[in-house]
């Protein structure tokens, strides 16, 4: 009960949203398969995971999260550059937030210190991730 | 294409036209001058003229002969074995110690002068040995002072006709998006955008400076037989200038100096380190630090000791570990390339003569960079680094401080970065107006300014005493065994400190106030604007940064063509000294490349600086005043400075 | 640890091109291979004194067996003498060479000296000849 109710709120969680929108358009013509979700936002939670591990600073780390999505879904469609700005943009805000959500997650967890971080980042990916795919697929 | 050229350079004024086309008269007259020569009827009786060789001079130093007269040269060798050689001519004759040579009967036709150089190594100081014969009656003094009015008339007269964003007729707002050239473009893309394209443009340098180390310790302690000596401070220096004219600062894109601290806080020589984590502590260099003071005042400091540093192996060893050391120890403490910025000397003048190179590396839609929020080129993405020059490339507009590592063209996911083409002083006038307060690139640019004269005195003109000043009347080569050998007496050391006042007098004080004396008048002439004499002074000064490039060109051009076997034979044969082949071909033998033309192939470079010099002026007082009148007033007056500059340059070429 | 974008492969091939780019520091230890030493030759470096002189300063030979020696001049003007012997080599130039050659017909400690002005110290650029039996 309430795990659904966590996925529940996530999904509601604006950063989600923007994520799912962002993908949308950088996938505009291009097909969307589970890969290509799965795979820019596994390398997003990781980069924070080991950044986090790292003790560096949250604000300059996320935002380089946000390059790290732009350039984890070029690849996913065999491109090098964005064609504009304003998608370019809103995945690179998406990634921003999706890195903070990531953040503030492992911050409680590595606080109260009742799990061992990997393990909840496992949790946190599947969840995310699992939430996009059902929203997108 | 074709259209495209036609649009950077038409010219629809007339008067204009003429002005441009009388200029290029100008530089062909000088050019083809040596064309000219004169014949007197010979005496009958050969003139003896006796020199004494010792090193690092010949006296008389200044010889006088009339034209067609018929002369022998006596030579007679105080010390070790010197040589013999007039530009132009195919002697290379050889005056054993303490005996006396005789050459000739011969007669010289020339029009003005020819310089006799030493053809035997003799000591370090042996490349710049060098004595005067000046033909009677010397032509060519005059016909270049002559030119150069004309070059300052024309220049005067081509601003007269309102040239709005033009240099010398060509326009500065186009640019050529190098990138987008086909077939090179993509190539040229291709590569850039490649990770490993700075490692593998660098890695060659590594090498060469490895060498540079090693012969600088161990090699020969000769200099002109040294690889550090040789291939540093003759090929490179010279290259140097040729490269901020054609690349801008390409060469800091191939400086090995600061790679070691730079992959040292990457932790990657080839690739982007997967966490945004440098191996720095990351501390931030001091803001009132973060200018050209120390560059350039290093450049200068460099100056003080250049009769030893281009000549003594020894001090060119330690002066590349001192840098390296330093670049690398401030990358560990500051990360980025806060001493390619501020501190390294070369990294100075480069940067300063950066602005007015044909090249540049910009955006090509600043809308976008302003748009795009992430703005991978300061912060970085997964394929480069953020800008280690600490600039905001996309919106950048000026040359300075770009090393052009090219990193924001590879961590660019828009292909908003590239490569352009345009005409020499695009951006002077916007940096020129937003100059308040930049004292240390206005001193910069006097330091370089006055050094190029200077240098040519130095280095290639008949004067012993300054040389010798400057060597503290040392005779020794030196490598890391026998550096004990520099060892000054009380009496060279109080010599050198003469020396010092002169170079840092002239640079630091001498020239700068002359400089702000004119600016003062600039500005009573203008009347009533609301810059002052001190703002006039700062602006106006960025018109030295094409011009004193150009001086440094005409240097570079003597350096090399006089003296290009010897940093081939390093590179190809004997980088130590020691008698090596590697190559199997002949050595070659030291001669002269058209060593007679070099002042009508150096004044035509400097009357091209010249013009400008002037309409840089020009250009930067329309962005002041936005007034022809008033700005053609200040260009006249600067102007009259410029010219006495190059006058002053002729007489040494020529005089 | 994960991998980056860029494969630590690349990274390595790249660690190997630094360090044989940094070996080049080593290359004047090749100066026993690369230096110009014909069959039954010497090579002798002509410094002034107050560097390194002759460069050997001593060398042996054998009675009766043909020598070369090539002088190779590194700074100024040398040249080598051999009074006993009867040889002069005449002026060698800075960064050229010249090679002499002769056969000893006696044994004995020979002196060489420098026969062309070359330094203050000049009368002081001395070495021996050793001719074996």
């Amino acid at each position: 009960m309430s795990e659904v109710k966590k996925q529940t709120e996530l999904i509601e969680n604006s950063a989600l949203k923007d994520i799912v929108e962002a993908l949308r358009l950088q996938y505009e013509g291009y097909s969307i398969t589970r890969d290509s979700i799965v795979n820019p936002l596994t390398k997003v939670v990781e980069y924070i995971y080991d950044a986090h591990q790292a003790h560096l600073t949250n604000k300059e780390q996320c935002s380089y999260a946000g390059s790290v999505l732009v350039d984890a879904t070029l690849e996913e469609t065999h491109r090098r550059f964005a064609s504009d700005v304003a998608k370019a943009n809103k995945v690179y805000l998406a990634g921003i937030k999706l890195a903070n959500l990531v953040w503030r997650r492992l911050d409680e967890v590595t606080q109260t210190q009742h799990k061992t971080p990997f393990a909840t980042l496992g949790q946190i990916t599947d969840q995310i991730v699992e939430a996009a795919c059902r929203a997108m697929l | 294409m074709s259209s495209h050229v036609v649009e950077w350079v038409s010219v629809k004024n007339h008067s204009a036209l003429v002005a441009l086309t009388l200029m290029v008269v100008i530089l062909a007259t000088g050019l083809t001058l040596p064309v000219f020569g004169q014949v007197y009827k010979a005496d009958s009786q050969p003139r003896i003229i006796d020199i004494t060789a010792k090193r690092f001079e010949f006296t008389p130093n200044i010889i006088h002969v009339n034209a067609g007269e018929s002369i022998i040269f006596r030579i007679r060798s105080e010390d070790v074995t010197h040589g013999f050689y007039i530009d132009g001519y195919d002697y290379h004759l050889e005056i054993p110690p303490l005996s006396t040579v005789e050459v000739g009967p011969m007669q010289f036709n020339e029009l003005g002068k020819l310089k006799i150089r030493c053809s035997v190594t003799c000591g370090p100081i042996h490349p710049f040995m060098v004595a005067e014969i000046i033909v009677e009656p010397n032509y060519v003094l005059p016909v270049f002072l002559v030119l150069t009015a004309g070059m300052f008339g024309t220049s005067v007269a081509y601003i007269g006709t309102r040239p709005k964003n033009r240099m010398l007729g060509i326009s500065t707002e186009k640019e050529l998006d190098i990138l987008r050239i086909k077939v090179i473009g993509p190539v040229l893309k291709k590569f850039l955008q490649w990770r490993g394209s700075n490692y593998a443009l660098l890695w060659p340098n590594l090498v060469i400076f490895m060498i540079v180390f090693a012969s600088g310790f161990v090699g020969n302690p000769t200099g002109n037989l040294n690889f550090s000596i040789a291939v540093v401070w003759i090929l490179w220096f010279a290259a140097v200038e040729f490269m901020i004219l054609l690349g801008a600062r390409l060469w800091c894109t191939l400086c090995p100096l600061p790679a070691f601290g730079e992959w040292s806080t990457r932790r990657r020589l080839y690739g982007v380190h997967r966490l945004k984590k440098w191996f720095s502590l990351g501390r931030k260099w001091p803001k009132q630090l973060d200018n050209m003071w120390i560059g350039a005042l290093s450049f200068l400091g460099i100056s003080l000791i250049v009769p030893w540093l281009v000549t003594r192996p020894i001090i060119s060893g330690l002066l590349f570990v001192g840098l390296v050391s330093i670049a690398t120890i401030m990358h560990l403490v500051f990360t980025k390339r806060n001493f390619c910025r501020s501190i390294c000397p070369a990294g100075a003048y480069i940067g300063y003569h950066s602005v007015d190179s044909l090249f540049s590396v910009r955006s090509r839609d600043k809308g976008t960079c302003d748009k795009h929020i992430a703005k991978e080129c300061m912060q970085g993405s997964p394929n480069g680094y953020g800008c280690p020059w600490l600039l905001y490339p996309g919106g950048n507009n000026d040359n300075t401080f770009c090393g052009q590592c090219f990193e924001c063209l590879k961590s660019c996911s828009l292909d908003n970065m590239t490569l352009k083409l345009r005409m020499i002083g695009k951006d002077l006038p916007s940096i020129a107006a937003k100059a308040k307060g930049k004292f240390d690139e206005a001193w910069m640019g006097f330091i370089r300014f006055t050094l190029a004269p200077l240098y040519m005195i130095v280095f290639f003109g008949p004067t012993f005493w300054i040389k010798d000043w400057g060597n503290m009347s040392n005779v020794y080569g030196a490598n890391w065994p026998t550096i004990g050998l520099l060892t000054p007496t009380p009496n060279a050391l109080s010599n050198w400190l003469g020396w010092a006042v002169i170079v840092g007098g002239l640079s630091l004080a001498v020239y700068p106030a002359i400089f702000y004396g004119f600016s003062w008048l600039a500005k009573q002439a203008v009347g009533e604007v609301k810059q002052s004499a001190k703002d006039l002074f700062l602006s106006f000064s960025y018109a030295l940064a094409p011009y004193g490039m150009t001086l440094w060109v005409a240097f570079a051009l003597s350096l090399i063509m006089v003296n290009w076997a010897y940093p081939l034979n390093a590179l190809l044969q004997d980088p130590f000294g020691y008698g090596w082949h590697l190559a199997p071909i002949d050595k070659f033998t030291w001669s002269p490349l058209l060593a007679n033309m070099l002042p009508y192939i150096q004044a035509p470079v400097i009357f091209i600086g010249l013009a400008f010099a002037v309409n840089s002026t020009y250009n930067i007082g329309m962005k002041l005043f936005e007034d022809h009148s008033k700005a053609m007033k200040a260009t006249i007056v600067m102007g009259v400075l410029h010219f006495a500059a190059a006058l002053i340059v002729m007489f040494i070429l020529a005089g | 640890m994960r991998q980056g974008k860029h494969s630590i492969f690349w990274e390595i091939i790249a660690l190997g091109t630094l360090i044989l780019g940094l070996s080049f520091l080593g290359v004047p230890m090749l100066d026993a291979v690369l230096k110009p030493s014909p069959p039954h030759g010497i090579v002798i470096r002509l410094n002034i004194v107050e560097s390194s002189g002759f460069d050997p300063s001593v060398i042996t030979v054998k009675r009766g067996e043909p020598v070369k020696i090539i002088l190779h001049g590194m700074d100024v003007s040398h040249s080598l003498v051999v009074p006993d012997l009867g040889i002069d080599s005449g002026p060698v130039e800075p960064g050229k060479e010249k090679v002499v050659e002769f056969t000893p017909d006696k044994a004995g400690t020979f002196v060489f000296y420098c026969g062309t002005l070359c330094s203050v110290k000049h009368h002081f650029m001395r070495g021996t000849i050793v001719v074996e039996e």
